[in-house]
């Protein structure tokens, strides 16, 4: 990525309830280790069920979260804008895809592998302690949705 | 810190910067990976009678390789590789061949692939990826040992000279002893045909030790093992009491290699009996409670047996063993969630071909980052082992990205697909459909396969082992949800049964032991056990001809 691509990914992280509270020399950082992707309207982003490597933060667009249940119902989780970081989970537990992603217009993401947000939290602790309240807490809003 | 874990150390240490850290770095800039590996191959095998024919000398970029060199397939290469197989030098290969590779027994008619030093290092470089994976995330994998299944990789020789046979066994055979005292199991283990007798064998060996980390191809394989040692706990108890093994087991020309080690172990015996007592059988997830890995193929066909792991195995991690065969290592899995791995784009070159592609002349071959999500493709393989645009007629779809690569999951083979009157019903979908029956209905069956019945009209056939009777109610259960299932996961399938143009599928029970028997079989025409795959839908009309039913369901035509 560019540095102006980077200062861009960087300012979205801003408004990242994930990432808010980290300076934005923090950011920056997180945001030259990202990679970028385009997608059109109705593909699919991340699949249900699937392999999980990296998380994604929406750039640009819209994009609409279903799961689908065992018992064969699907369910509507949210449909989200810019600044919607998803994909995170799965790279803390090592479980698959909780949920569909697909992009409901022209949508871009930014991309962090588990292993370069596993150096970042490495090598920076801080960020590891500012992300844990907003583990938690979406943790604890994903309960109250599926509920 | 012990000798073990400084060893793994090192290990890692070794294995990053001889392949890990390579890799690492090329999945920023994958098309660089690709370019340079594929330039690579082109260039050393420029002055080969394949290079001469197709201009390689000045090939200087991607597109200059797919202007020249048409995609192809065995059949299109064999001419060269029987050349090779007769001893001519510089055919396909400036290098001349360690070995030949053989893929008899999974799919069609034996195929020799030739393994050149470069392929070797092409096919070790993606196996070092994913061992220092593996190594950094078990730190004290090597506190215990591995329990690895390999095939024999002599199955004889060519007319000159060169042996044939598996590249799992060339590779256990050529690792340095420094190593090989962590794999639990003898080298020699790989050349016994006796299914039977490798499976006693093998549970010998391993139930003496403390096996942290199994690999192996097919999952079926690890469930076979788990019942094996249920059904001979008392026999391998008592020989690890008494040392070696019952002779009456071995033939007499078994190798020496296969029982040397077997010391006795009574403190080891009476744990594994204690087991054995408290719980009323062995599992492995009594016997080896260290176990911190289990490596096998998850994609494709492989869920259904993989759903049966935990009640043998516990809740051990469950990591994909890639997507490989002997053509090539297609893609590295880095984590344990799902069944994917990120395209091996510093072992090959790799080309895709969107999946209703195909079979259309202006077809778009594309490199691997212009791979979009959730999308499947066909693909061709180019490797040092002289294979060139190589079609393995497998489908992958991607599931996600590390960086710009894309990670990759297998989906089935290409010739999967089964069509009397335009269903196209694919593996996949026969699997899923399996599945979905299991898990819903709590149906529980250890092998299952469908294939095509003529009739008027046609119908598929289930063939069908369980391990107890169902009795004819459950049957027509199972048989009912199957067809409902299929028509879930296929619409042409469901619009073909209401016009009935295709008939209600039949349940075939066959008798326990057929899929054993038919795996021995399959091993006994130069199949490598951990290979064999057992097919959930079969194109092969005369599949389960063979077996002996015992009883058999049809739903009414009108059933539905």
């Amino acid at each position: 990525m560019s540095d102006d691509a980077v200062r861009e990914v960087a300012s979205v992280l801003g408004e990242v309830p994930m990432f808010r509270h980290l300076t934005s020399g923090q950011r920056i950082r997180l945001a030259g280790r990202m990679t970028t992707r385009r997608y059109q309207t109705g593909q699919v982003i991340v699949r249900q069920g699937d392999t999980s490597v990296s998380c994604y933060t929406v750039l640009r667009g819209r994009v609409r979260i279903t799961r689908e249940f065992d018992w064969g119902d699907r369910a509507l989780i949210v449909d989200e804008g810019r600044a919607f970081f998803f994909g995170e989970m799965g790279l803390i537990d090592d479980m698959t895809r909780s949920a569909t992603v697909v992009a409901l217009e022209p949508t871009e993401c930014a991309l962090l592998s588990r292993w370069d947000l596993h150096r970042e939290l490495r090598g920076d602790p801080e960020i590891a302690l500012a992300l844990i309240p907003v583990l938690n807490a979406r943790i604890r809003e994903l309960e109250a949705r599926i509920r | 810190m012990s000798v073990a874990t400084g060893l793994q150390g090192l290990l890692r240490l070794w294995l990053r910067h001889s392949s890990a850290q390579h890799f690492d770095d090329s999945t920023w800039r994958p098309e660089v990976a690709q370019r340079d590996k594929l330039l690579e191959i082109v260039h050393r095998n420029a002055d080969t009678v394949y290079g001469r024919e197709h201009g390689f000398a000045t090939i200087r970029s991607i597109a200059d390789y797919q202007g020249r060199v048409p995609a192809s397939d065995y059949d299109r290469l064999s001419p060269y590789v029987e050349r090779m197989v007769r001893g001519e030098p510089s055919v396909l290969t400036a290098e001349r061949p360690l070995l030949f590779a053989t893929t008899s027994g999974t799919t069609g008619r034996a195929k020799y692939i030739p393994v050149t030093p470069s392929y070797l290092r092409e096919y070790s470089h993606g196996l070092h990826v994913h061992s220092y994976r593996m190594l950094s995330d078990i730190p004290d994998m090597l506190e215990g040992r591995i329990l690895v299944s390999s095939s024999n990789d002599d199955e004889g020789r060519t007319e000159a000279g060169i042996p044939h046979g598996a590249i799992s066994g060339y590779l256990t055979r050529r690792q340095p002893s420094a190593l090989r005292r962590f794999y639990v199991l003898p080298y020699e283990l790989c050349r016994v045909k006796d299914v039977e007798l490798k499976y006693y064998l093998t549970l010998r060996h391993a139930l003496a030790a403390d096996v942290r980390c199994i690999v192996t191809p097919n999952p079926s394989s690890l469930l076979l093992l788990a019942q094996r040692m249920g059904e001979h706990a008392e026999e391998l108890i008592g020989d690890i009491r008494r040392g070696g093994i019952d002779p009456a087991r071995l033939p007499e020309d078994a190798e020496p290699g296969l029982v040397a080690g077997l010391r006795a172990d009574p403190q080891r015996a009476d744990r594994l009996e204690a087991c054995l007592r408290e719980r009323g059988a062995l599992l492995p997830r009594d016997a080896w409670p260290e176990l911190r890995m289990i490596s096998c193929w998850k994609g494709g066909t492989m869920p259904l047996y993989l759903r049966g792991l935990p009640a043998y195995f516990g809740d051990v991690p469950v990591r994909d063993l890639g997507y490989m065969a002997s053509e090539g290592r297609g893609a590295t899995p880095l984590v344990n969630s799902g069944a994917g791995g990120v395209v091996s784009i510093t072992s090959h070159f790799f080309e895709f071909v969107p999946e209703g592609q195909r079979d259309d002349p202006a077809r778009t071959f594309l490199t691997c980052e212009q791979l979009e999500p959730d999308c499947a493709y066909y693909v061709y393989f180019t490797t040092s082992g002289g294979l060139y645009r190589y079609d393995i007629n497998d489908l992958v779809r991607v599931v996600d990205y590390y960086r710009h690569t894309p990670v990759i999951q297998f989906v089935r083979k290409g010739e999967g697909i089964s069509s009397i009157t335009g269903e196209k019903l694919t593996e996949s979908q026969v699997t899923a459909a399996l599945v979905e029956v299991v898990e819903r209905h709590g149906f529980e069956f250890a092998h299952a396969t469908a294939r095509v019945e003529w009739g008027d009209p046609p119908c598929y056939a289930l063939f069908c082992e369980v391990s107890s009777a169902w009795g004819s109610e459950r049957s027509r259960h199972f048989i009912t949800e199957f067809d409902r299932a299929l028509a879930k996961y296929n619409m042409e399938y469901e619009g073909k049964r209401s016009s009935r143009r295709l008939g209600p599928p039949a349940l075939k029970l066959v008798r326990p032991g057929s899929y054993t028997a038919l795996r021995q079989r399959r091993v006994a025409e130069g199949a490598p056990e951990a290979q064999v795959k057992i097919p959930h839908l079969s194109p092969n009309m005369n599949f389960g001809t063979d077996f002996e039913v015992v009883a058999e369901y049809r739903l009414e035509a009108a059933a539905r």
